[in-house]
């Protein structure tokens, strides 16, 4: 009896020690598949974001291929001249009158089969709902009420000063988003789930409006009429894509021009006036702090309240607006020239950067000046310049100098700078910007956080700077503040906080890189301002896959990228190769293939890790790296009759040779002539020491005519290439957005800073 | 490093030099005063010269000392890449959180306990909730060599399952797994278990079909 009841418990607890050893076995086998789940997503994550920002060095180069063409092309012909002429031709700017002309929407009919949205001004709260309501049953908003609306914004802005500020106790909630980047889908979810604007419910959106996305202009349309309809309660802050010269790279400017094809120009252009008249900041309860990038420690917010927002026009280049343009304008036209330069041409980088940034300029530029100009600098400057040359920087004398040397006949003599510089304002006036101020505004629309103290260059983006938590707390302590609330990056989760919880990033384009890649945010705040944060992803696609599914599917999408990179370093990355095999036996370790490709691509990513979705053809922890790389050629070559070689190239300066053509067809009509794509090609191929043919390049001129009419059209060419980014078309199955699953219940919410 | 003990002046490593070495010529050498390649050549040279079966057995020994070398060089820089993923602020720190993550993603398969005890191991003395590379290289190098946590094979999981499937159904419930998860063995939290039911439960039946699971994920991995 009593043995038979102990064999009964020992066995009983054999059998409990078997369930619990089992049990801990499976949790272990689980915990590493779901840890290295993880690991692919984070990797995953290190591969958008290099490529992200890899992109965006990418414009200090294209800035140095202009710089290369100053210094070193001399026109030979008269139409290169012009050619020329028109590349480094400043826009000019729409002055008041010419606005008048551009803001002209009355005299545009709307026809009587068009479907879309009407607008009646003065807009009410109906029209804007129902705006947002025709924008999500995919209707596209004519032109007419496109410069309607826009000419009502810029009046309504131009009256704001720089700095917002709102109060809690006149709206009790604040809801503050961050980037949208075109995405309408996250914009509609936003105001389905947290609800419409309205004077109980105040909104600040942070910036980065446009660019990427493949619906700015209708985010920008609801945006403006919400803003026009609760003015006191809906408020805009500028982001560094609120900016023409992003446009044209990023991809607004593309989206305006497909969607209006007879009015895009004249949106276009009032755009990029309203755009400066953006407010630059916003105040809550003179606590919390929101803007688009964040601070420096030069940051000043009393400069920036009371500095002339719309004269900086853009954050890419120092280039100020003048008053007394006209005076100019008249000279230029009696001189018959196509136009003068007051200042470096528009693409160039200025002397705009703090002194650790490694572009270009100073002595490298002083030593090409010395170089090509024939004509010693001196000799060219006057009396009268040489009074404001302590006002300008040597660098941009130097350019100014090159200009003469290299295209006589171009550039007249330098006006002398109005006298209107600190030193000379008439009382009352606003001086115009300085440098230091257009660095202020740099500075809070691109700066990035860091975790290291101080405040270093970013040379990632190229601008602003990174800023460590004593910066942020210096700022904080100097002007009384509690926190900050910025954008600009995009972070897995849609926020982040940082510095001590004193910095929030919050992102509201989710899956921004790819379907699936990252949530989307927005934070609430109350009188106590506490931060509450939402979380979505606005992909009902994405809430029914597991956590793997979604994973390998944003993996696909990093992989082909990162494959579509390989391929665009080809010849790079054979020479590479031959390196580590001196014996010339074809094949190369896997450890030199991941040391190879670091050292060609320069992205930083774990390529051990990586190297099973990217080499699948290895034997014995060898490669046969040749085949490997026609392999890489197979997936990407679109047509075999083109020169593999100029192929790669174009691949690799896809971005920038959208940004050129772009630059070229000044007139945004989407074509440019075969000879203005020749000439094109061949300096850029000059720069680029690639060694094509003319014929060559005549063969891909001609094929890419399609219809034979000696014009080429930009998209066309672009899209035989496959050169256009692939918008995400997957995301469009999507026909409602839901909250991922771990919302469901409410939201999460975090704690005060 | 490991390597360049053998050729430490311990009695026990010159007395094997020694022995190696046949003659004895060499004996009177101080080998720690040369480098570890220098002692490894030398004994080389003069074994040949005296013995070729000795000369075989040195070149083997030496070869496979390379070997291990480029290995050693290897799994560093596996810990390497795996740790910089994590890396976030490109300081050589990362949060410990992300320790286990780094660590099942290098090949280990260990249990919450056994990695609590490594963790001990790389933390400060002073816990800062950050983990220094310099603390964690050596213990994952010495991890990754002695081949420790290995990854469970596909039948000893199974036979895990059968254990917990006491009458042999070929299935799991719902409610079954739900409770062997989360209150027997290291339990799993409530986002784990929703996402382990997601991926495992057929929601027709409601059950896991457990065989059918593992091969799943198994093809998953790979």
């Amino acid at each position: 009896m009593g043995s038979s009841t102990s064999i009964h418990h020992h066995f009983a607890f054999q059998n409990a020690e078997k369930a619990f050893k089992a049990a801990i076995l499976i949790q272990r086998w689980y915990r590493r598949y779901v840890a290295r789940l993880e690991m692919r997503r984070q990797c995953t994550w290190s591969i958008f974001q290099s490529i992200e920002y890899a992109g965006q060095q990418d414009q200090v180069k294209l800035h140095d291929f202009f710089s290369y063409l100053m210094d070193h092309f001399t026109p030979d012909s008269h139409q290169e001249k012009e050619f020329l002429d028109r590349m480094f031709t400043e826009e000019r700017f729409p002055q008041e009158a010419e606005m008048e002309k551009y803001s002209d929407y009355e005299s545009i009919e709307v026809p009587d089969s068009y479907t879309g949205p009407h607008l009646s001004f003065p807009l009410l709260p109906d029209h804007a709902t129902a705006l947002v309501e025709a924008f999500r049953l995919k209707q596209q908003l004519h032109a007419r009420y496109v410069l309607n609306l826009l000419y009502e914004a810029r009046k309504h802005l131009a009256q704001l000063p720089n700095i917002n500020r709102l109060s809690t106790c006149y709206s009790e909630e604040i809801t503050v988003c961050g980037d949208l980047h075109g995405q309408l889908d996250d914009l509609i979810f936003i105001f389905y789930k947290n609800g419409l604007p309205s004077p109980e419910r105040a909104y600040v959106f942070n910036g980065d409006f446009v660019d990427r996305g493949k619906d700015s202009i209708e985010i920008l349309m609801v945006l403006f009429a919400f803003m026009l309809v609760y003015p006191k309660e809906f408020h805009l802050n500028r982001g560094n894509h609120e900016d023409h010269l992003m446009n044209l790279r990023y991809g607004f400017t593309k989206e305006v021009m497909q969607k209006y094809k007879v009015h895009g120009k004249k949106i276009l252009r009032i755009l990029q006036d309203v755009f400066c008249w953006l407010p630059l900041a916003t105040l809550i309860d003179e606590k919390v702090l929101i803007l688009h990038g964040g601070v420096s420690d030069r940051t000043d917010l009393e400069l920036l309240a009371k500095l002339d927002r719309h004269k900086i026009v853009s954050t890419l280049r120092y280039k100020i607006r003048k008053e007394n343009d006209r005076q100019t304008e008249e000279k230029r036209k009696a001189h018959q020239t196509s136009s003068a330069q007051t200042s470096t041409p528009w693409f160039l980088p200025q002397s705009r950067s703090p002194p650790s940034l490694p572009f270009h300029l100073g002595s490298d530029k002083a030593h090409k000046a010395s170089l090509s100009s024939s004509v010693p600098c001196s000799a060219l400057l006057e009396h009268t310049e040489l009074a404001w040359l302590g006002r300008r920087s040597v660098d941009q004398e130097l350019e100014r100098c090159q200009q003469r040397a290299s295209f006589p006949g171009i550039w007249e003599k330098e006006e002398p700078l109005p006298q209107t510089s600190e030193a000379h304002t008439v009382p009352g006036e606003l001086p115009e910007p300085t440098l230091q101020e257009w660095r202020q505004v740099v500075d809070i629309l691109w700066s990035d956080p860091m975790m290291q103290e101080g405040c270093k260059a970013n040379t990632v983006r190229g601008g602003g700077c990174y800023f460590g938590p004593d910066v942020t707390e210096q700022l904080l302590q100097k002007y009384n503040l509690q926190f900050l609330i910025r954008s600009h990056e995009c972070k897995p989760e849609g926020y982040e906080f940082c510095h001590n919880r004193k910095v929030l990033t919050i992102f509201s384009a989710s899956n921004y890189y790819e379907v699936g890649s990252n949530r989307g945010a927005y934070v609430k705040l109350g009188p106590s301002l506490s931060p509450y944060i939402v979380q979505y992803q606005a992909n009902k696609a994405t809430h029914m896959l597991t956590m793997r599914q979604r994973i390998s599917r944003v993996e696909e999408s990093a992989l082909r990228a990162l494959r579509e990179k390989l391929f665009a370093h080809s010849s790079d990355l054979l020479d590479e190769f031959k390196k580590h095999d001196a014996d010339k036996t074809g094949l190369i370790t896997l450890t030199d293939w991941a040391a190879a490709v670091e050292s060609v691509l320069h992205l930083g990513l774990p390529w051990r890790m990586l190297r099973p979705q990217l080499v699948n053809s290895s034997m014995n922890n060898t490669l046969e790296y040749r085949s490997w790389l026609k392999d890489l050629a197979k997936e990407q070559l679109s047509r075999e009759n083109i020169q593999s070689s100029l192929l790669e190239t174009l691949y690799r300066n896809r971005s920038n040779l959208e940004t050129i053509f772009r630059i070229i067809d000044s007139d945004h009509s989407g074509f440019i002539s075969l000879d203005e794509f020749r000439q094109t090609w061949k300096l850029f191929s000059s720069h680029m020491n690639i060694d094509i043919t003319d014929d060559c390049i005549c063969d891909l001129a001609r094929s890419i005519d399609f219809n034979k009419d000696g014009h080429i059209d930009i998209n066309e060419f672009l899209e035989a290439f496959r050169l256009v980014e692939q918008s995400s078309s997957e995301g469009q199955a999507a026909d409602c957005p839901q909250s991922t699953n771990a919302n469901d219940n409410g939201c999460s919410s975090s704690g005060a800073p | 490093m490991e390597p360049a003990r053998r050729f430490c002046s311990s009695p026990a490593a010159s007395q094997r030099q020694g022995a190696v070495n046949g003659k004895g010529e060499e004996g009177g050498l101080q080998f720690n005063s040369i480098t570890p390649w220098g002692a490894e050549l030398f004994t080389q040279l003069s074994g040949s010269v005296l013995n070729p079966q000795l000369k075989k057995k040195k070149i083997e020994h030496a070869t496979s000392y390379k070997r291990g070398k480029l290995a050693l060089a290897e799994f560093h820089k596996k810990i390497k890449e795996a740790f910089e993923v994590f890396d976030h602020e490109s300081n050589n720190t990362v949060d410990v959180r992300e320790i286990g993550t780094i660590i099942r993603s290098l090949g280990c398969c260990p249990s919450e306990g056994e990695l609590h005890d490594l963790l001990a191991e790389v933390e400060e003395e002073e816990p800062t909730g950050y983990i220094r590379y310099e603390k964690f290289l050596p213990v994952m190098t010495k991890v990754l060599l002695e081949r420790r946590y290995r990854p469970i094979p596909e039948d000893v999981l199974l036979r895990a399952f059968e254990v917990l499937d006491s009458a042999k159904r070929g299935f799991l419930t719902k409610e079954e797994l739900i409770k062997y998860m989360t209150e027997e063995g290291e339990p799993f939290s409530q986002e784990e278990m929703e996402e382990m039911l997601s991926a495992a439960i057929d929601p027709d039946s409601n059950s896991i079909n457990y065989k059918e699971y593992i091969t799943m994920m198994v093809i998953d991995e790979n």
